[in-house]
């Protein structure tokens, strides 16, 4: 935490909410960017984000001023999703897959890895891409999507994942190679892009 | 840079630069840096439009202003349930009964001979990618992957 983060906290803990109302201001675009790429669902996502900042708030009493602000607020954020996961009524795998496909007619396989740009082909075919890539995301298990979330976009280290999962750092790296080879083997299975590496 | 076999701290760090590539992991690296590049591409456009922040805090009001939920409240939720339908109760307490027995038993079996192993092993804060573990052949290596910040970046 630097200075004003601390003084912030400090003061928000004494009640005032001007103070906190700043911090959660900081924190906002990170937390709402992160709920909606685990939740893929804006309105879920500002709901969620809304119901993290309520909770730090009521929480911040019991928040350790030498502890990560940031890592708590996301370990809020985690129980909210988590919460969310279990309310949500999962949706169907061929719905995700139908999301994804591409609606031209032709069935090619996406490539993947860097092209020249400026054809206007390559921008549909990188576009149908990522929307495979977030449909595969969508159907891994949440705790795959978010570990991958919290690394991949978050840029969390394996140190503050563990924080924020309350598990061992040996844990986040075995289920960030399991969320890995998940995301591949569905982008592989059903929407036939390949990344490549080894077979298995 | 990566390499096969196992390494203490300092000598990785010494051996930075002069190690062998191994070319059956090369294939993994650039994998996982595939895709890590989709998920980090894919998964929030830049683009993404994010609702003014004035519109979050009021819902954050809204919240704070309905009373939190009371403790009893589960709990009375429970009684009504028992006398509605016992059998959703009981039946989930007669599961927790008998996984505690069975747990006690399973504590209390004897020993297994250790199956345990140990490595050199040493601290990274990041970095560090987990290549390949086989939960169902614990015998066989497990191999990390490992590369300085600097590449990370390049990544």
């Amino acid at each position: 935490m630097d200075a004003l983060e601390r003084d912030l906290v400090a003061a928000a803990r004494e009640g005032d909410r001007d103070a906190f109302r700043v911090l959660a201001e900081r924190y906002y675009r990170r937390v709402y960017r992160m709920l909606l790429a685990m939740t893929r669902d804006p309105d879920a996502a500002l709901d969620l984000t809304q119901e993290t900042f309520a909770k730090a708030l009521r929480g911040l009493p019991e928040f350790e001023m030498t502890a990560s602000f940031h890592t708590w607020l996301h370990r809020i954020a985690h129980h909210a999703f988590v919460d969310w996961t279990r309310r949500r009524r999962i949706r169907t795998p061929q719905a995700l897959e139908d999301d994804a496909r591409p609606q031209a007619a032709d069935e090619q396989p996406f490539p993947v890895g860097p092209r020249p740009p400026g054809d206007p082909a390559d921008a549909v075919e990188v576009e149908e891409s990522l929307r495979a890539v977030r449909a595969a995301l969508e159907a891994l298990r949440p705790a795959y999507r978010e570990i991958l979330i919290l690394r991949e976009v978050e840029g969390l280290s394996y140190p503050e994942i563990a924080a924020v999962l309350k598990v061992r750092p040996g844990t986040v790296m075995s289920r960030l190679f399991a969320a890995r080879m998940a995301l591949r083997a569905v982008l592989r299975e059903r929407f036939g892009m390949d990344v490549g590496g080894r077979e298995g | 840079m990566w390499f096969r076999g196992i390494r203490r701290r300092k000598a990785m760090l010494e051996a930075d630069g002069v190690g062998t590539p191994d070319p059956a992991r090369a294939g993994d690296v650039r994998m996982f840096r595939d895709l890590s590049r989709l998920v980090r591409d894919a998964a929030v456009p830049d683009a993404t439009a994010v609702p003014p922040f004035d519109e979050c805090w009021a819902g954050v009001e809204r919240r704070l202003r309905e009373p939190e939920p009371e403790a009893g409240t589960a709990l009375r939720g429970l009684r009504g349930l028992l006398e509605r339908r016992p059998v959703l109760v009981l039946a989930p307490v007669g599961a927790m009964v008998l996984a505690a027995v069975i747990g006690v038993l399973w504590w209390t079996r004897p020993a297994l001979p250790s199956n345990q192993c140990f490595v050199d092993s040493y601290d990274v804060e990041s970095g560090t990618v987990l290549i390949d573990q086989d939960p169902d052949r614990p015998e066989r290596p497990t191999v990390i992957w490992h590369e300085a910040d600097s590449q990370e970046e390049e990544g």
